[in-house]
């Protein structure tokens, strides 16, 4: 009998997926912060900003982020990128949505984001497991 | 004891069946990627849509011929040539609308002149508009550049996998000379694996 609950509550977690990751946040003039809510997936991903940059020609915000896996095998993920302006307001939010990425093992990959508008002036860039429908 | 276990299995058991005939329904996040098949879906035309728009409006022609200011385009349309029935209007709709709301660019449609032309001739000839608010024949902005692509696919099936490969590929025209002035490929590789045990 307490097979069976085991058997059905193993199901029951397995049906539930972890939506929590980890994200990036950083503004023009400060260092980038990391944020992790998701202690399973910063052990096999790293994350850094290896470039923050105003365009040359209409000084749009740019960011280049760096994820590195630390495993041997792939990792399905979807990464985000949220803008925000000076005062803390978000530019465009419904512009951008989760985009899919194959992290291979042990792969490093550096993904480019520009702000649609030139007012955006901090980002907050997430990652996090696919989840299955 | 036995006879109580085996009409609580039995309940258990029940219960499943029922809720499994029950429909649910609710909201889901329209930003969120989906996995529902290997088709051509949702997270596709926001991927590529929003990757071919941040290409356009990064690229240094872009800077260019909008440093005078905001210079006129049409978008053509995207010519499906997949296997599958896929509205490319919304892939140039989308693209359409984060271009004009980045401030880079205007767009005419072209889509509509038909019902213009019906408007602006009901205009002059009906006399039932006052000449003061009448709108001109003759005064629209031409488009400078033409914007349009093709999306392709490649879909390998050997029963167990099925691996689906999407191109979509956009050109920005000038008019007034005939060049290609951008060009940019996106693509998209999905797979579906059909499993041995489950359902």
């Amino acid at each position: 009998m307490k097979s069976i609950a085991l058997a059905l509550l193993f199901c029951g977690l397995v049906a539930c997926s972890s939506t929590n990751g980890i994200a990036l946040s950083g503004a023009e003039g400060q260092e980038s912060r990391l944020q992790v809510d998701n202690a399973g997936m910063k052990q096999r991903l790293e994350l850094d900003l290896a470039q923050q940059q105003r365009s040359a020609g209409d000084g749009r915000l740019q960011i280049a982020v760096r994820l590195k896996s630390h495993i041997a095998y792939d990792q399905s993920l979807q990464y985000r990128v949220t803008w925000f302006d000076a005062a803390g307001m978000p530019v465009e939010p419904d512009s951008t949505s989760w985009q899919p990425l194959i992290l291979h093992g042990g792969e490093q990959r550096v993904i480019q984001a520009s702000a649609l508008l030139p007012q955006a002036a901090a980002f907050y860039f997430s990652v996090r497991d696919v989840v299955k429908d | 004891m036995k006879m109580t276990n085996q009409a609580l299995v039995l309940g258990l058991l029940a219960a499943a069946l029922v809720s499994g005939c029950s429909t649910e329904v609710s909201y889901g996040d329209a930003k969120a990627t989906e996995t529902v098949t290997v088709d051509y879906g949702s997270t596709d035309l926001q991927s590529m849509s929003g990757k071919m728009v941040q290409s356009l409006i990064d690229n240094p022609v872009m800077t260019e011929i909008s440093s005078t200011g905001r210079p006129v385009l049409f978008v053509d349309s995207i010519r499906n040539k997949t296997s599958e029935h896929i509205d490319t209007e919304a892939l140039t709709d989308t693209m359409r609308t984060q271009l004009l709301r980045s401030g880079k660019v205007r767009f005419v449609d072209m889509s509509k002149v038909a019902a213009v032309k019906e408007q602006l001739e009901y205009q002059q000839a009906a006399g039932m508009v006052d000449p003061a608010s009448m709108v001109r024949m003759g005064k629209q902005t031409g488009a400078q550049y033409m914007l349009y692509g093709n999306l392709a696919s490649i879909v390998k099936d050997n029963g167990k996998v099925k691996d689906v490969f999407y191109q979509l590929t956009m050109n920005l025209m000038d008019l007034k000379s005939g060049e290609l002035i951008w060009a940019d490929q996106q693509e998209i590789r999905k797979q579906s694996k059909k499993k041995t045990l489950g359902w």
